[in-house]
């Protein structure tokens, strides 16, 4: 059970998927992108490959190629066998046929995937129908069928609800029912997960490898998380800008790579200590007693009555000065309630929060703004949280404005260059636009505006979340690196358990609306107390296949003590 | 530094910034513009060129077809119609760029507000402009004008008075989805007050779409004074703006005078077109996937 | 939120807006010369008449006071008296009221019959030849003045071509309107075009969207067809933002109605309100404005409530 299923080599297989001299190339206003060349790949029936990149690298065009569902202003070249016919010289009919029944997708993005007027059996029949001669009622029939069949309780009943009555989770599942119906030979999968909580992708993940090896369908698997390429794939393909650099089985890439660029990548991964005795690094030295955050009952109700809903429900947080603490939780936890509690944008129904020792909510004029002054904020998406009509030394001038309107325009520029040499970007690029800048490097000048006062206290909230690995590791090295420089305490706030335990002293884990545990990040992470805080370290992967396997075996065991399916 | 990343090298600033470039690819866009430029050339250096009497009537000479001597011919007084077309295209003109100027003012900045403040402050204010939006504008202008008759630029108050509740939701939902960008959040965090917000995050931001409605607002503007005028209630004799010259319009068509009409209403047609074009390509050259 | 939360709030706004309405008309009422003691005597009322009027109707009262002895008398159906023609405004109205409609109706129903498979199909086949005669024919049709459009018909159809009368029929009764269709067909036609203009716009606007959504994707990889994605999927979901268009619509179309039934002497409601203008002859002038604008109300949210049939979404919660 544990060991991957080896593909038959018998020369008479044929592969699922066989991609050869496959060349895309798009043309914009900017002129013409080559966003893959010259990449050849192949799936085995029954087979799991993980074709793993950054963004940018083109790992997603190629899953769009396999099934010629590129946008228009994409020009494609080569060979894509499916099954052993040419997807990519098929016409209009041929087409149609192919996809749904030799291959298949299952795409990202679950939210937007499914029609929102049409009701999810519907969706799941029409599928049936394109492909077989089916009457509604038998097509209705098969479709809760498939819906129980990827998990969705009470099928009959699903069947019937529109997407958005749906959880996400739930979505995914419908959207994978679409895609299996009519058992395909191939199935390509564009990171079905990354929008899931870590939870609900380690189900769906099981449930997708049930499905491969159950049905002998080949997998295509398109992610760019290393924790899970080791836990579904037999194969790894790494992509990087437009080609494939290093390729063989998932063992050899993860655990010996070869290729410079696969080093560094997998150099860069946070990886979550599950053994004990690999403490991180814990930074900084309280100097004082005040605590730069203490929050007591925190309760913030919407709506009232019978309808109220608790999105933070009696939450007590404590950050001591110069210490990192991390809240940790999934979707629907709380945390980003909480975070805009702890930066006085929203005011608690209930309970008590102290900021640098006073309360945001009660003070006003002078105190409020020597407050809001020690306080930086660094948020989760790059492109939003910079005015893109500003310059970057305008954006991170912009606290100075605010709080030291005496300073003259030298002293501005002196600081603003000084942060900007503390975050490592270059001073000349005080002029640029946020726009010409990359994600990570946007985060930096986001968090260049967040110190450059001085704060006593940083919220990140999500800081890297955007970002890719190789870019997130240089970003959290960073937030550290200025920690120890500059003594701020730090609410780091994030759904990934590896990062947050990487970077936090203290951690919080939350759960709709509550805490329900915390302490200490290494003796909390590596000795859970509660079940839900044991199933949530259990649902991460982690980038090492033999580990994962056992972590796998682990992880099902504690999922049989919970039944609810997300 | 394990970063993968590079600085992007200093690229060379393009000829043009990408908006225009994309402006200039629309043809009809483009079309427009000249359609604009000819005409205010048309109405407002033409007399130089051309002179014609408008006040002065000249009973011998009236409804004479199109000649050399009266390239449009005359109308039911004796006035040339292509002097009366010019003279009639700076009123049209002239008043409806104003009056659409004047609503995409009052209506940014109600929208503004609304959209800014939010809760019932909004929700009141959003009611009166649709309590505003349920009476015709036709029908207000009409019972105004049955109480008074309006100067000139009491016309370009009343219709700009009467206009700006389009504008005003327009602006009011760019403002919602302004004021929830991370990027204001964050000044306000920082301890930022509402003027530094509105001011320095918003209103920028907001400009495109303030363009693109005061370009559809002129557009607007230019068809009901044409409407204004055509019953009557618009600019009064001797002046007379494009929509008064087809007032007359049905008994030319009895008397088969189609050079009283033709030429106004094509003018109306041309000029609104125009500019409801420009503001269609400006809409898509500011196309916010690019931000 | 349920939806019986979100019809009432609906209702409770609708109310609002409708008591702004109120307050825009008793404004107008205020500011007509003579006073509104004019609007229920007539123009010949003398001065003592008019201040013994005052105040019997206690005009000299404040004016919240007479702003709710207004209202009182809208509740019951009192919309004053015409000037010129005898009769009460309601009865006015109500003679007038269904001929509009049935034209306006006409008009509307035949735009939008042709708007939305023009729109559509715009979108399928965007920026190639036929997308751009649209969008140029939109253009033209958007920007010409209703009445020069009229004009423009009368001249071709009518002097040119003897196809169809110039003047819609006249008559009393609705039945009377409807017996000679042929009269009708201008007017229809007339009133149609801006609407198929703006219309076909937005529904190209939306299936564009539509397109590139990514639910359009996802049945693509399942190997449904165009042809049915476009009318299974996209239409339906197009449909939403045109029929929340349509309700605030109404207004324009009513305003159109005016030129319209000038143009062809049509006696609908708007060449009542024209000839009431002609004739300064107030108490007809607001009563139009009022049910036009409540018209409107209900345009709204007949449309939203439309919506929340067409869009299951609406029902949960809506800023």
């Amino acid at each position: 059970m544990t060991q991957p299923l080896v593909p038959s080599r018998a020369a008479t297989d044929v592969p699922a998927l066989a991609v050869s001299g496959l060349r895309v190339t798009f043309s914009t206003e900017t002129g013409d992108v080559e966003a893959v060349r010259d990449v050849a790949i192949s799936v085995q029936p029954g087979e799991t490959v993980a074709l793993v990149g950054e963004s940018g690298s083109g790992k997603s065009t190629v899953a769009l190629a396999a099934l010629r569902l590129l946008p228009g202003n994409a020009r494609l070249s080569g060979q894509v066998l499916v099954d052993g016919q040419d997807i990519a010289a098929a016409g209009g009919r041929a087409l149609r046929e192919l996809r749904g029944e030799s291959v298949s997708m299952v795409f990202q993005e679950p939210a937007t995937a499914l029609d929102p007027l049409m009701r999810v059996g519907h969706q799941i029949a029409e599928v049936l129908r394109n492909h077989g001669d089916l009457g509604r009622s038998e097509a209705w029939t098969r479709a809760v069928d498939l819906l129980g069949r990827v998990g969705i309780p009470d099928p009959a009943q699903r069947a019937r609800a529109f997407p958005h009555q749906l959880s996400g989770g739930q979505r995914q599942r419908v959207v994978i029912a679409m895609a299996v119906a009519n058992d395909p030979k191939m199935l390509i999968a564009d990171e079905p997960t990354t929008a899931l909580d870590v939870t609900v992708q380690a189900d769906i993940l099981d449930m997708l490898r049930g499905l491969a090896r159950e049905r002998r369908m080949g997998l295509l698997l398109v992610t760019h998380n290393m924790g899970v390429v080791a836990d579904t794939a037999d194969r790894v393909a790494v992509m990087y800008q437009g080609e494939i650099v290093e390729e063989g089985e998932v063992e050899q890439v993860l655990l010996h790579p070869r290729h410079e660029y696969s080093q560094r990548l997998l150099a860069a991964v946070p990886r979550l200590q599950v053994a004990e005795g690999q403490e991180p690094s814990t930074t900084g030295a309280a100097t004082s007693t005040v605590p730069a955050v203490l929050a007591e009952d925190l309760t913030v109700t919407y709506g009232r009555g019978a309808t109220a809903v608790h999105a933070v429900d009696g939450v007590s947080l404590r950050i001591e000065p110069g210490r990192t603490v991390g809240l940790v939780g999934e979707s629907g936890s709380g945390k980003s309630t909480v975070t805009k509690v702890v930066l006085g944008l929203l005011p608690p129904t209930q309970g008590t929060i102290q900021v640098l020792g006073s309360d945001p909510f009660r003070i006003h004029g002078r105190a409020r703004r020597a407050l809001r002054r020690g306080v930086g904020v660094v948020m989760q998406d790059p492109s939003a949280s910079l005015d893109p009509r500003m310059t970057v030394g305008d954006c991170i001038a912009e606290p100075i404005l605010v709080h030291e309107r005496r300073r003259s325009r030298r002293e501005r520029d002196a600081k603003v260059g000084a942060i900007l040499d503390a975050v490592h970007l270059s001073r000349g690029l005080v002029q640029r636009s946020p726009r010409e800048l990359s994600g990570g490097q946007r985060q930096r000048v986001s968090l260049a505006r967040a110190l450059v006062l001085g704060p006593q206290l940083l919220v990140a909230d999500e800081p890297t979340s955007a970002l890719d690995v190789s870019v997130q590791r240089s970003v959290l090295d960073l937030i550290q690196e200025l920690q120890t420089e500059l003594g701020f305490a730090c609410l780091f706030v994030s759904h990934d358990l590896a990062v947050v335990q990487e970077v936090s002293d203290t951690v919080y884990v939350m759960r709709e609306g509550r805490v329900v545990e915390h302490g200490p990040t290494a003796g909390t992470l590596s000795h859970p107390e509660t079940g839900y805080t044991r199933r949530l370290l259990a649902a991460v992967p982690v980038p090492d296949p033999q580990l994962q396997r056992e972590r796998r075996t682990a992880w099902r065991e504690l999922k049989t003590k919970d039944d609810t399916v997300a | 530094m394990t970063s993968l990343e590079t600085v992007p090298p200093v690229v060379k600033a393009p000829a043009l910034p990408l908006t225009l470039r994309r402006f200039l690819r629309n043809r009809l866009a483009v079309a427009g513009v000249v359609v604009v430029v000819f005409f205010v050339l048309f109405t407002f250096v033409g007399p130089l060129f051309y002179h014609t009497d408008q006040t002065v009537t000249d009973l011998l000479h009236i409804n004479l077809k199109p000649s050399g001597h009266h390239l449009l011919g005359t109308d039911a007084v004796g006035h040339d119609e292509l002097g009366r077309l010019m003279y009639g295209g700076r009123i049209s003109m002239l008043v409806g760029l104003a009056a659409g100027l004047l609503a995409t003012l009052i209506g940014t900045l109600w929208g503004a507000a609304a959209g800014y403040m939010g809760g019932w402050v909004d929700a009141l204010m959003m009611r009166v402009v649709d309590a505003g939006i349920a009476i015709p504008a036709l029908f207000i202008l009409l019972v105004i004008s049955a109480i008074t008759t309006p100067t000139t630029l009491g016309l370009i108050i009343i219709l700009g008075c009467v206009s700006w509740l389009v504008p005003s939701r327009l602006v009011r939902a760019e403002t919602l989805t302004l004021r929830s960008r991370d990027y204001v959040a964050t000044l306000r965090a920082l301890g930022g007050g509402h003027t530094r917000a509105i001011v320095r995050h918003i209103i920028p931001n907001a400009v495109s779409t303030i363009v693109v409605a005061a370009t559809f607002q002129v557009a607007d503007a230019i068809l009901l004074v044409a409407y204004v005028s055509y019953l009557g209630l618009g600019v009064q004799p001797p002046q007379t703006d494009w929509g008064g010259m087809l007032t007359a319009g049905l008994d030319a068509v009895y008397s088969n005078r189609w050079w009283l009409i033709a030429p106004p209403g094509l003018a109306i047609v041309l000029v609104v077109c125009a500019f409801n074009a420009i503001g269609d390509g400006l809409r898509d050259s500011f196309d916010i996937r690019g931000r | 939120m349920p939806v019986a939360l979100y019809l009432i709030r609906r209702l409770a706004q609708s109310v609002i807006v409708v008591f702004f309405v109120t307050i825009i008309v008793f404004g107008l009422l205020h500011a007509l010369p003579g006073g509104p003691a004019r609007g229920i005597l007539g123009v010949q009322a003398t001065p003592q008449q008019i201040a013994h009027f005052n105040h019997q109707q206690g005009l000299d009262r404040p004016l919240p006071v007479q702003y709710w002895k207004f209202l009182i008398r809208l509740l019951h159906g009192n919309l004053g008296t015409s000037y010129t023609l005898n009769e009460s405004v309601s009865t006015l109205i109500l003679q007038r009221l269904p001929k509009t409609l049935v034209l306006t109706g006409c008009s509307t129903l035949l735009a939008l019959l042709l708007a939305v498979p023009i729109g559509m199909w715009q979108a399928v086949r965007r920026n190639r030849p036929v997308d751009y005669t649209f969008t140029l024919l939109s253009l033209v049709f958007y920007s010409t003045p209703v009445f020069f459009f009229g004009i423009v018909l009368i001249a071709v159809f009518s002097q040119e071509l003897p196809w169809f009368p110039s003047e819609a029929p006249s008559g009393d009764t609705l039945g009377q309107v409807l017996s000679q269709p042929s009269g009708l067909v201008l007017p229809i036609i007339c009133g149609a075009a801006a609407t198929l203009a703006v219309f076909s716009r937005y529904m190209r606007a939306a299936t564009l969207d539509n397109l590139g959504e990514d639910y359009v994707r996802t049945a693509r990889a399942g190997g449904t067809s165009e042809l049915r994605i476009l009318l299974r999927h996209v239409l339906r979901n197009s449909l939403t933002p045109i029929v929340a268009m349509l309700g605030y619509y109404v207004p324009v179309i009513f305003g159109g109605s005016l030129v319209v039934e000038q143009l062809f002497n049509y006696p609908g409601m708007g060449l009542l309100f024209w000839n009431a203008a002609q004739s300064s002859d107030y108490p007809v002038l607001l009563g139009c404005v009022l049910v036009i604008a409540i018209a409107t109300v209900i345009g709204t949210f007949i449309a939203d409530v439309l919506q929340l049939v067409i869009d299951p979404r609406v029902k949960v919660g809506r800023s």
